[in-house]
């Protein structure tokens, strides 16, 4: 395995989580509730939760993966951690609504479901790519 | 590179990130938190803009003709009663009450101050019942809620009450309130709401608990204790279905 593989599986898990996000915030401006395999959805997407000083939560996840895939594609040391910290970001503050799903809210939006399991893969596969050395990133340290 | 200049860059990462998630966890609850008023005691929040716009008539709030009624009996002292207040009232006045399918009323019991020897809750039932006579019991009981201080501490003081009164805000009379909350006229309003919660529940009340059912009929389905919003919306969207 080597650093371009790892940067890869990070810039698709991503994209999924990406994806994820964005139809949740799709859905959220259009008002509609999103298409679920359980009832949970909409009433989390209607819980106070949902939303941060007025911004959907689902938009913060949506620009939260479209960095870390930028930082994919920018190759400098700097930008490539700074995409990691947003992995493990997207881990624990999905960890932290998992949480609020199970005891304030009482239903699992499946969608959210997916986000945390996409957000769970993420996080080691980001560590290992921030462990694995990149010929140019060393270069551009040096 | 060494084995610690390879940690390093991850261990300032996993700092970093750890950081950011206490601080997003902290806004989120802050963001529908508590703004501090004017006066720097008493917490406005965002109850002026969840209530705005919603009609209030002495302990109702939302359509009179509202498909479905929840009555709500709770003591502004308990502290599930404000967690229930805080994290599943909004979106249940955001998703039912706003677009006039469920209307709720406000009884406040006073289940804490026996107990304890205080008269925290029956202070603040009063003011609430005072500002029924105005039409803003809601906006009253929740700023209450919003304030809440430990159990038959005392902190229902005078100054306490007319921060809370002044903190309703325009179209109120804070002194006529506070003045009111202190006479009998709000005597028979507190018995009817201790009367009800006999009536209905048992002499053995545990708050919050809440009664649903169809507008102009008896409310069948009893839910006790600040359950998750999910049993609220199931009942509510079951009972809307009929």
């Amino acid at each position: 395995m080597t650093e371009r593989y790892l940067r890869w599986a990070v810039a698709a898990l991503a994209l999924v989580g990406a994806g994820i996000a964005g139809y949740l915030t799709y859905t959220h401006f259009k008002g509609s509730p999103p298409v679920c395999l359980t009832s949970g959805c909409e009433v989390v997407q209607n819980s106070r939760w949902s939303k941060l000083f007025g911004i959907p939560v689902a938009l913060l996840g949506l620009l939260t993966y479209l960095s870390i895939i930028a930082s994919t594609l920018i190759r400098h040391p700097l930008v490539k951690q700074a995409g990691v910290m947003l992995a493990l970001v997207a881990l624990g503050f999905n960890a932290y609504l998992f949480y609020i799903q199970e005891h304030e809210i009482g239903r699992y939006c499946t969608w959210c479901i997916s986000n945390e399991i996409v957000s769970l893969i993420l996080a080691p596969v980001a560590i290992a790519w921030l462990l694995f050395e990149d010929g140019r990133d060393q270069r551009a340290v040096t | 590179m060494s084995r610690d200049s390879k940690l390093a860059p991850v261990l300032a990462v996993v700092g970093g990130a750890i950081v950011l998630v206490v601080a997003l966890v902290v806004a989120l609850q802050l963001s529908h938190g508590s703004k501090k008023s004017s006066d720097g005691n008493i917490a406005t929040d965002s109850i002026a803009e969840m209530l705005s716009g919603i009609p209030q008539k002495g302990i109702e709030l939302g359509n009179p003709a509202a498909k479905l009624t929840l009555v709500e009996f709770s003591d502004p002292q308990c502290p599930y009663c404000g967690e229930w207040a805080r994290n599943t009232l909004p979106s249940l006045v955001a998703k039912y009450v706003r677009t006039g399918k469920l209307r709720i009323e406000y009884r406040g019991v006073n289940v804490i101050d026996p107990n304890t020897g205080g008269s925290d809750s029956d202070r603040m039932i009063r003011l609430a019942q005072a500002a029924g006579l105005q039409n803003k019991l809601w906006n009253v009981v929740e700023l209450e809620f919003d304030n809440q201080a430990a159990e038959g501490s005392g902190y229902a003081t005078d100054a306490f009450l007319r921060g809370i009164a002044d903190a309703v805000g325009p179209g109120f009379d804070a002194g006529k309130a506070v003045s009111v909350s202190n006479t009998n006229a709000v005597v028979p309003m507190l018995n009817a709401a201790q009367t009800l919660a006999e009536k209905k529940i048992g002499k053995r009340l545990s708050t919050p608990t809440f009664l649903l059912g169809p507008t102009g009929s008896t409310q069948t389905e009893k839910i006790v204790g600040a359950q998750p919003l999910a049993t609220f919306t199931d009942a509510i969207d079951a009972m809307l279905k009929k």
